[in-house]
């Protein structure tokens, strides 16, 4: 039986390693719902300040 | 089953198998093999030109890049993937609560086209529509900004990280089977030893799962030079052939120039590079956990 302490580090390990891999669907799905116009402006705007 | 020890019974199963083999694996090989020592444009006959092409080959500055950017994607893809795969499969082989859910999870981007991922990466590392780069600015830090795609020197690297968030899940799922191949019995003594976690690793795990470990490493062998569509999504092989890889430079030569005979020594170089890096890698894995089967059963 594991520990709960190490129960709790590998939950939170998984978790990071998911919400990583998560992360480009996550961003493609919001950028889904943008114009090409809306979607540049967001990013350039996040580029340039 | 005694029919099937016999020999015309064992030759006449494999017939089919080594059939379809030689017919879509082999002969397309010699093929190649034989379309490189000629000048051949697509049209009209193909004119033997001996070792020519390869001549060429080696004082060429483009195929040097892409076989420099090659072998950076392996060998950062193919360490990252070897080690960090197992290290996750470790993780999610224990009983957590969410487990299922974060396997299916990390094994998704496994199950999108090469296309896609290169697409969705394009808007994560493009060094001026990319969120990462975004991200730094929205956070002031401007000098940590980068070319992470379509620069000189960080393409590679890139191409790497993609192909490890592509490839992940799927190797996390052999390596899984792998560790539940185990019998429970001899984890199960190992903690009755008193061994500690590293011990378990170091002296049970890693070495019975030897041989999935080896059959990732062909897979990943393989697969790395086989990385194609996320080289042309990313970066098409530019600036000026800088992230070129040798299947994307092999493709560009040979349907784009329409130099087929070039490119097909840049396929066959390919395919020789990857055949000895295979071929090293099980001659000093393979043979010696075989030869130790050997004696032992001896």
């Amino acid at each position: 039986m594991l520990s709960k302490k190490k129960k709790t580090a590998m939950t939170v390990g998984i978790t990071a390693i998911t919400l990583l891999v998560v992360f480009p669907f996550v961003w493609m799905i919001l950028l889904s719902f943008k114009t090409n116009s809306v979607k540049l402006s967001i990013l350039v705007s996040m580029s340039f300040g | 089953m005694y029919w099937l020890s016999k020999k015309r019974y064992i030759c006449g199963l494999m017939l089919p198998t080594i059939l379809v083999y030689c017919v879509f694996i082999i002969v397309p090989i010699f093929i190649a093999i034989r379309y490189s020592f000629t000048k051949y444009s697509g049209i009209g006959q193909a004119q033997f030109n001996g070792l020519s092409n390869y001549k060429r080959l080696f004082s060429d500055p483009i195929f040097w890049t892409s076989f420099k950017n090659t072998m950076i994607i392996f060998a950062v893809a193919f360490i990252l993937l070897l080690v960090g795969a197992f290290f996750i499969a470790l993780l999610l082989n224990n009983h957590l609560k969410w487990n299922d859910f974060a396997k299916s999870l990390i094994f998704s981007p496994a199950i999108i086209a090469p296309i896609i991922v290169g697409l969705i990466w394009v808007y994560i590392l493009d060094p001026e529509i990319g969120v990462i780069n975004g991200i730094l600015g929205a956070l002031g830090l401007d000098s940590l900004k980068q070319q992470w795609i379509g620069g000189n020197t960080l393409s590679p690297y890139s191409i790497a990280i993609i192909y490890f968030w592509q490839q992940l899940g799927y190797l996390v799922t052999i390596y899984i089977a792998g560790l539940k191949m185990i019998p429970e019995e001899v984890l199960e003594a190992v903690k009755m030893d008193g061994a500690n976690g590293f011990q378990k690793l170091r002296y049970i795990t890693v070495p019975l799962m030897k041989s999935t470990i080896s059959s990732v490493a062909v897979l990943l062998i393989t697969g790395i030079f086989k990385i194609f569509e996320i080289v042309q999504q990313t970066t098409g092989g530019g600036p000026n052939h800088a992230s070129e890889t040798l299947v994307t430079y092999s493709y560009s030569t040979t349907f784009s120039k329409g130099e087929y005979g070039y490119g097909m020594s840049l396929a066959t170089v390919t395919f020789i590079v990857s055949l000895i890096i295979t071929g090293i890698y099980l001659a000093l894995f393979r043979d010696k956990d075989e030869k130790k089967e050997r004696a032992h059963a001896k």
